[in-house]
């Protein structure tokens, strides 16, 4: 019966996306009205299709129907209730519901945002590109991702997920927040396609999907720190961040995007960057498609990647396809989107943008060579190469440290052109605040000139941005801390705390492995002390469940009792360690236990490794400070029309520009 | 040129004094680096060396037999005097050279290292290239302008009207005294 | 009179550049099409075509053994007995071991990787076999074989130099049509070269 609904539920959706994509095409062509309004109703069509879908499967799922082989692969009776529900994003086709469903919901949105320009042939071309996107998404479903597929002889019991997918919370929401994160630049991708295709290049539709924009970021912002945090508490290790490929994948979008959020506001105040804008918006999205093809296909090494199949080549192919498309868009339309306005210094807001998005292009560069460098080296080459982790810290290094540097400097900068005054004044504050972060951590012990450096530009960059907050506030009182600048430096906040974290934690961590026993003998102690923290063996304890073995050791670190453990799942033999650590502000504690304890009672002993990281803590606070930030730069700011154009519409063929432009309603749109 | 006044000295005094305390901060927190201890250089080398069971991660962040033993011989070698670069050529020379997780610096790997130099130096010499000759000053406004300007102006809409400035853009500060 | 704002150039490089982004994308995807998954790419090891290196481990069964002073071909073979292909292994290497003793043509060592002294003696007192087996000095064979997982074999010829590497467990048939196969091709240039040692 689930199976039936379910893939009931894809059917309807793939009928409903060529459904919708025949009927806006013909409205589009020739221009009828009635049928743009129709793609409301496919919206939600195709959005009732894919929750039937995604509730079918957790109900197989939760009552563990082991009909359908999905949940006969992944379910098991004794996972609980939390991993069952998140087992449906566990596994490939799972992952392509879960996608599908956000795609879905975002169409809805859409539709429901733009009810009053339904007929409006540019969001009839956006709307026909979503549904596109979700026609190839639902079609994965029919056919080679399909998580519908029944078996004949039903099993009275599954190996659950992968255990280190089922022994933490965090993961039943890291890969929801990605998703709404990735799906999400479909809707300013599907806007630039839009405006592509009808020519209507002007300012009024980037402001409208500036906070669709921003919502994305966000999310895959907070996507991105949660899995970093995932890592942190279940690998033992004290790694957050690996540069595996999956990973570099999910971290490309992040760098166009973040790029475009910046240019984007050169765009609307000087009309410049066009192309550039629209390329960027076109690069985000496809990166997406490369980065779900990265992860779902054998091609490149990672722990992350889900296991080999068939959809690999046809990720490939709709990313060719994109990409085809958008460059042949922007080859086209080239001509109408030269910008009447010029960079008249390039110490000005506008040169910093300009070296912020050559900055986080040359990131994202750095970061896509990085990853495919061994495939590139071995095909030409026949070398066998690996781009590991020390390469990209080397490189991202002296990237990181010109970002604090413009963090430090464009907030103060004017539009148009700063004078040496104007600079010399306003840095002044922020100057001697980054001085003082300097000595202070001088003072803390920290030494090396890139860390120092990093510390000294962390603090002049918060300097700034509170700078402007404080101005904001007073002028304003709390709306001061509202709008796109304001809350932007909120961002910046949060960013700098992730930068010194990163800093802090890479170059001052320390670890060490220790035998510790209960009762104290040579070569055994029963308490040892790791950077200030006093750390005694109190024995062992069991702390198994239905759901798996665990058999953990009884530490007092500081004054309370943290247990690590060993745990083991029905579905196999693998042994996997559940660290604990300890947070402060201050540092943070990792224990991972590397075998069973040994013995019992007084003579028990066990073998742990404790990882010390100074400052680990400011990087989940670091995330949630960017994420309210990008919450409070989504509010309107001081109100201004915001679709009217801030530069005369160019018409192609040196034409006078229309002087009756289609009228838009004001607050339509974001 | 005459020698700088001296309210101009006094204003960029506070900056001089600030340049001062940076370079003295760094210059001591760089010197004064202790040398690695042989359990740092053991775990710097660990980390830039995959484990040979693994598909990605370094044989410092890894419990397999096969790292444990790298992580064994690495200590050995530091011990036994050997420098960074043959403790890590020896285990390529075991393993071939993709067990390093980083490509060396001579042969087809370094282009890695060269390509994004290359590519931001490009981009940069392209932009100052594109920009060079322009400057606010030239432009010369023409009847064409002036016209095309009145044109505007007498349209039905009317021209938009100026947008207000976002709030806290600083280019509507109050002027502020010089320190 | 309407004036008219100067016709705007049609933009030649906005239309080259984005040509060129799609080459480089295009080349991307040709290279990710065609790439062979990573599972399934060869085994490579730098010994290959090199002296085999030394074989220092102490003998748990049989006796100390000098890489150098037999003429046979030798499969040298890394295992564990916590390790379930080398488990399935060993009736394959017991056939080769037999075979080899009969055709005087191939020896087996067994090198310990990772494992306690006691744990093999017991395997191989359940399991048979009688060759040489050496422990692992430490894991210092190990690492200088460049040994990454068990199970793994090498096959070295009479003259001591390593031909091939088996990642995973070996198949008895397998080794000896390889042997064959190098036997046959040195003995096809000995002829063509007019006599040999």
């Amino acid at each position: 019966m689930n199976a039936a609904l379910g893939f009931g539920g894809v059917v309807l959706g793939v009928v409903g996306c060529l459904g919708a994509i025949v009927t806006l095409a013909i409205g589009l062509k020739n221009h009828r009205p009635d049928l743009l309004r129709m793609s409301r109703t496919y919206a939600l069509m195709i959005l009732g299709a894919a929750v039937l879908s995604f509730f079918a499967m957790e109900r197989a799922l939760i009552t563990r129907d082991f009909s359908l082989e999905f949940v006969a692969t992944n379910g098991s009776t004794k996972t609980p209730a939390l991993y069952n529900v998140a087992t449906l994003w566990s596994a490939l086709e799972g992952s392509i519901l879960l996608w599908t469903l956000i795609l879905a919901g975002y169409c809805v949105a859409v539709v429901l945002k733009f009810r009053k320009r339904l007929t409006d042939p540019l969001v009839g071309w956006a709307m026909l590109t979503m549904f596109v996107v979700a026609l190839f998404f639902f079609g994965l479903m029919l056919g080679p991702a399909n998580p519908f597929t029944t078996l004949a002889k039903v099993p009275l019991d599954g190996p659950g997920p992968n255990p280190l997918l089922q022994n933490h919370p965090l993961m039943a929401f890291h890969p929801p927040m990605l998703y709404l994160g990735y799906v999400g630049f479909t809707v300013p991708f599907a806007f630039a396609v839009a405006a592509l295709a009808t020519g209507r290049l002007g300012e009024g539709w980037l402001v409208e999907t500036r906070r669709w924009t921003l919502f994305a970021w966000s999310f895959l912002t907070i996507g991105i720190i949660l899995g970093a945090w995932w890592s942190h508490e279940v690998l033992g290790w004290g790694g957050y961040w690996a540069w595996d490929p999956v990973e570099n994948a999910s971290f490309l979008p992040w760098l166009t995007g973040t790029a475009f959020i910046h240019s984007v506001m050169v765009q609307e105040r000087r009309g410049m960057l066009r192309v550039w804008n629209l390329s960027l918006l076109c690069a985000t999205f496809s990166l997406t498609i490369l980065g779900t093809f990265l992860t779902r296909s054998g091609v490149l090494d990672s722990v992350h990647a889900f296991s080999d199949s068939t959809i690999g080549p046809l990720l490939l192919g709709f990313f060719a396809l994109i990409v085809g498309v958008t460059v042949g868009l922007i080859a086209w339309r080239g001509d109408r989107l030269r910008s009447p306005a010029r960079i008249d210094s390039p110490a000005s807001r506008e040169g910093a943008f300009l070296l912020n998005n050559i900055v986080f292009a040359a990131f994202a560069f750095v970061v896509l060579l990085g990853t495919v460098f061994p495939l590139i080296a071995e095909s030409l080459n026949g070398d066998r190469v690996t781009v590991g982790v020390p390469y990209f810290e080397r490189m991202t290094m002296p990237i990181g440290i010109v970002l604090l540097f413009l963090m430090a400097i464009a907030p103060v900068l004017p539009w148009r052109k700063a004078s040496v005054d104007t600079l010399r004044t306003r840095l002044l504050w922020p100057g001697w605040i980054g001085t003082g972060a300097l000595v202070v951590a001088l003072l803390l012990g920290a030494r090396g000139f890139a860390p120092l450096l990093a510390f000294f530009l962390a603090g002049f960059a918060a300097g700034s941005a509170l700078r402007q907050l404080a101005l904001a506030t007073r002028r304003q009182g709390f709306r001061g801390l509202l709008g796109r600048t304001n809350g932007g430096m909120i961002v910046h906040l949060g960013v700098i705390m992730l930068a010194v974290a990163f800093t802090a934690s890479n170059a001052y961590q320390s670890e060490r492995e220790a035998r510790m026993c209960v009762t104290a003998k040579e070569g055994c102690p029963s308490t040892i002390t790791v950077a200030g923290h006093d750390i005694t063996y109190l024995g062992s304890a069991d702390l198994s469940t239905a759901a798996r073995t665990q058999i953990s050791a009884r530490l007092l670190v500081d004054g309370k009792v943290y247990r690590p453990g060993i745990q083991q799942f029905p579905n196999g033999n693998q042994q996997i360690g559940k660290p604990t650590v300890k947070n402060t502000p201050r540092d943070s504690l990792l224990i991972a236990l590397l075998n069973l304890p040994t013995g019992s009672g007084g003579s028990s002993s066990v073998q742990i490794r404790i990882v010390h990281q100074p400052l680990i803590v400011w990087l989940w606070t670091g995330g949630a400070v960017m994420a309210f930030g990008s919450l409070l730069a989504a509010f309107p700011g001081k109100r201004r029309n915001p679709t009217d154009p801030v530069s005369a519409p160019v018409a192609a063929g040196g034409l006078p520009p229309d002087p009756d432009p289609e009228p838009v309603p004001v607050g339509a749109g974001a | 040129m005459t020698a700088p006044s001296p309210s101009k000295r006094r204003v960029w005094a506070p900056w001089i004094a600030m340049a001062v305390v940076v370079v003295a901060a760094l210059a001591i927190g760089t010197l004064a680096q202790s040398e690695p201890t042989p359990e740092e250089r053991a775990q710097n080398l660990a980390e830039t060396i995959r484990c040979p069971s693994c598909k990605s991660q370094s044989v410092a962040s890894s419990d397999t037999p096969s790292s444990q033993g790298v992580r064994k011989l690495i200590a050995q070698r530091i011990a036994a005097g050997d420098s960074d670069e043959q403790i890590r050529d020896f285990v390529a020379s075991r393993y071939s050279r993709e067990i390093l997780l980083d490509p060396s610096g001579s042969g087809f790997g370094a282009l890695v290292w060269a390509l994004p130099v290359i590519v931001v130096i490009v981009a940069l010499a392209g932009l100052i290239y594109r920009f060079r000759d322009y400057r606010p000053g030239d432009r010369t406004v023409t009847q064409a302008d002036r016209d095309l300007v009145a044109e505007a102006l007498a349209e039905p809409g009317g021209a938009p009207e100026p947008t207000p400035p976002e709030p806290g853009d600083p280019a509507d500060e109050p002027a502020e005294e010089p320190v | 009179m309407t004036a008219t704002p100067p016709a705007p150039r049609r933009s030649r490089t906005v239309m080259l550049a984005a040509l060129g982004v799609g080459v480089v994308m295009l080349l991307l995807v040709v290279l990710l099409i065609t790439r062979k998954n990573a599972e399934e790419r060869s085994t490579e090891s730098p010994l290959l075509g090199k002296t085999a290196p030394a074989l220092n481990g102490k003998a748990l069964q049989g006796e100390a053994f000098d890489i150098g002073a037999t003429d046979r071909w030798l499969l040298v073979n890394f295992f564990a007995t916590w390790c379930v292909p080398c488990v399935e292994e060993h009736p394959q290497l017991r056939k080769l071991a037999a075979d080899g003793e009969r055709s005087g043509q191939v020896e087996v060592v067994s090198v310990v990787y990772g494992d306690q002294a006691a744990d093999v003696e017991r395997f191989f007192e359940e399991r048979g076999g009688d060759w040489t087996v050496l422990d692992s000095d430490d894991g210092r064979t190990s690492l200088d074989w460049g040994v990454a997982k068990v199970p793994e074999s090498f096959l070295v010829s009479p003259t001591g130099v390593v031909v091939e590497r088996f990642q995973g467990g070996v198949v008895a048939k397998d080794v000896e049509d390889l042997i064959q196969q190098y036997e046959d091709q040195a003995a096809a240039t000995s002829d063509t070269s007019g006599g040999g040692s």
